[in-house]
């Protein structure tokens, strides 16, 4: 019981990370990304792939990937993104939906079809986590998770730009008026939720095998945690990745690790059902209720 | 009379025009391409009953197609049932599922109703995955080929042409009296303002429960006759993410606001993913798909109302231009109803107040 609850948390930091990227995009933007999770196989396959090739240090490698997406995703925001924003809900869908289909076939191109994975003997050496033997790299993945979850609650609470960036969520006509960059903004929301999301996949690859089918998975359970924390809310999302990372690994353990994904959407549609703004979402979203 | 088939005329052409072509003796993979095309074309007009009907932005009929298909298949093969009764089972089952997804919309609408349907689909496909027992599991199951009329199951190709034009004229027949019905237009006010629809007496949620009951009976028949058409289905091919977006993405390329939108969707998706490939070949993997997915962004960006929207947009254009008339102000986009006849306005009027007004009537007339 209580291994299967510290490696659920541990599964649930990272899992957390990709959950807030995709938040952070849905609650400034209003932009459901389908190609979100496409990010986080591609930080997993170039970290895979320039680790196999060069032999370097994983997180040195991961760094690499991590800034190197940058210019990548700004492209991605500018060739693609912002010409979805305030156009139709099919529109967004449809369109995210092309880009994670493209950039899937960017994979598979540069890639290949096959499943890649690296032993790092570090990473998979065993550390003890509170009388639990866990592999270190899930301590890490988790340990990095937790650091830029609150680095990023840091940056939008403490800092000018973050406060930004709440005004423009909150109220981006407003936000205009007085004179912020709206464009300037989401295009540094967008790169810093793909960040994450890279990221992710960097803290995922010393202990995940990839290949270029893998994204999907992510993005299905990272829109759950993010309706389960409520539709833009970072402390939300978190919470919301560590309880599904813990449900998953419950399920896994006792029905079959087939189960686990059913496990979280049954999840998943009881929330909506039951509550659908989400466990710390605000009462009054009155795009989420019929006649709100 | 001519005006009650008047709509109709359109769809009599369509179903001429392929077997016409299809007595002309054309090859096995343009028959294959055309009952492919036709399956999928009542599949996303199934879809657009709800979808672009009445509003309700379903991401979960991949489920409701594969229940059509499997059920149909389960029922056929382990325990017997005659194939149109098994057909018949399985629709309904749809329905049931497909009413659930109307429960999800009384609570929900957007995003949140897009995503859990989807979260629907996906359960459906990961139970369909892991009850290898009745399913055969990832690998599927293989249907055998016992041709005959009452299986549904063809020899040639050419036969299965008008099984699957069948199912297309059912279903785009059934819009079309949809469209003209008291109905469709309840249906059309619940799309444009839920609230405002309410306020003048609509029920919204019988309305919007019968939109996607429809929609679910009729998108499993569809599932139904795609099973008994390639004779192997598996998890993959019938309730996959990727089956569950398809009539959505057809009906948006298509347009969602004519009968025929979803048909010529289904047309170009269809023929875009086989020449693409074609054109490309297997010689790097995935070159395809990138082509695809780029085609997607661009005609989703450019073609926000579909191929149907532009033609009639070139359509007001030339209009505009042979009668010289300044082009209309900005409107906002909703779809225009044609003004009911005063015959057809009759039989919407209840007959009580119709007496009451003969009543009125004959009290002035003694008076």
């Amino acid at each position: 019981m209580w291994d299967l609850l510290v490696l659920g948390i541990m599964a649930g930091g990272v899992l957390a990370l990709v959950a807030v990227g995709l938040t952070l995009i849905f609650g400034v933007m209003d932009v459901m990304n389908f190609a979100h999770g496409e990010f986080v196989m591609l930080g997993m396959m170039a970290t895979v792939v320039t680790v196999t090739a060069t032999g370097m240090n994983p997180y040195l490698a991961g760094l690499l990937v991590l800034l190197a997406s940058l210019p990548i995703s700004y492209l991605v925001y500018v060739g693609i993104i912002r010409q979805t924003l305030g156009k139709s809900l099919n529109v967004q869908i449809f369109t995210t939906l092309g880009l994670s289909i493209a950039l899937q076939a960017v994979a598979l191109m540069a890639f290949g079809s096959r499943t890649f994975a690296f032993s790092d003997p570090f990473a998979s050496s065993r550390v003890s986590v509170l009388g639990v033997q866990v592999e270190a790299g899930r301590v890490i993945a988790f340990g990095g998770g937790i650091l830029l979850v609150a680095g990023l609650w840091y940056f939008l609470y403490r800092t000018r730009a973050g406060k930004q960036i709440r005004a423009v969520s909150e109220d981006n006509y407003a936000a205009k008026v007085v004179g912020l960059r709206i464009n300037r903004t989401y295009a540094l929301v967008f790169m810093l939720g793909s960040a994450f999301a890279v990221a992710a996949g960097v803290l995922l690859a010393p202990f995940t095998a990839v290949s270029s089918t893998t994204g999907l998975n992510y993005v299905l359970t990272s829109f759950v945690i993010v309706v389960l924390g409520g539709l833009g809310s970072v402390g939300g999302a978190f919470i919301g990745g560590l309880v599904v990372g813990v449900i998953e690994t419950f399920v896994g353990y006792y029905f079959g690790t087939q189960w686990m994904q059913a496990s979280v959407f049954i999840l998943f549609v009881l929330v909506l059902a039951i509550r659908p703004q989400g466990l710390f979402g605000k009462k009054s979203l009155d795009s989420a209720m019929v006649g709100g | 009379m001519m005006k009650t088939l008047k709509p109709f005329i359109p769809l009599a052409v369509i179903a001429l025009l392929v077997i016409g072509y299809t007595l002309t003796g054309p090859s096995r993979m343009t028959l294959d391409l055309m009952n492919t095309i036709l399956i999928f074309a009542a599949f996303a007009t199934a879809w657009n009953i709800a979808g672009g009907m009445t509003g309700l932005f379903s991401l979960g009929h991949g489920a409701l197609f594969a229940i059509g298909a499997f059920g149909t298949t389960i029922l056929r093969l382990n325990l017997g049932v005659p194939t149109f009764l098994a057909i018949l089972i399985s629709a309904l089952l749809a329905v049931l599922v497909a009413l659930f997804i109307g429960a999800i919309s009384l609570r929900l609408r957007g995003h949140y109703f897009g995503l859990a349907t989807l979260g629907l689909a996906v359960i459906m496909f990961i139970m369909l995955q892991n009850f290898p027992n009745l399913t055969g599991g990832d690998e599927g199951i293989t249907i055998p080929k016992e041709t005959g009329f009452w299986n549904l199951i063809f020899q040639t190709k050419e036969e299965y042409v008008y099984v699957t034009l069948g199912l297309y004229v059912i279903t785009a027949a059934i819009v079309i009296v949809l469209k003209h019905s008291k109905k469709g237009y309840q249906m059309l006010a619940v799309k444009e303002d839920e609230v405002s629809a309410r306020s003048i007496g609509i029920p919204a949620v019988r309305t919007k429960m019968f939109a996607v009951g429809l929609s679910g009976f009729l998108s499993a028949l569809a599932g139904a006759v795609f099973a008994q058409y390639t004779l192997y289905i598996t998890p993959a091919n019938v309730g996959s993410v990727a089956v569950t977006w398809e009539p959505a993405l057809m009906a948006i390329i298509g347009g969602m606001v004519g009968v025929f939108g979803p048909l010529v969707g289904a047309g170009l998706i269809t023929l875009l993913e086989h020449f693409v490939i074609e054109a490309v070949g297997s010689s790097i993997p995935g070159l395809s798909n990138f082509i695809y997915g780029g085609l997607l962004i661009v005609s989703i960006l450019l073609l926000p109302n579909g191929v149907v929207g532009i033609f009639r947009n070139a359509y007001d254009w030339v209009v505009r231009k042979i009668t010289k008339r300044p082009k209309q102000p900005d409107e906002i986009s909703t779809t225009s109803v044609d003004v009911v006849d005063a015959d057809e306005l009759a039989e919407h009027l209840e007959p009580r107040s119709v007496e009451t007004t003969e009543a009125s009537v004959q009290k002035e007339g003694q008076r």
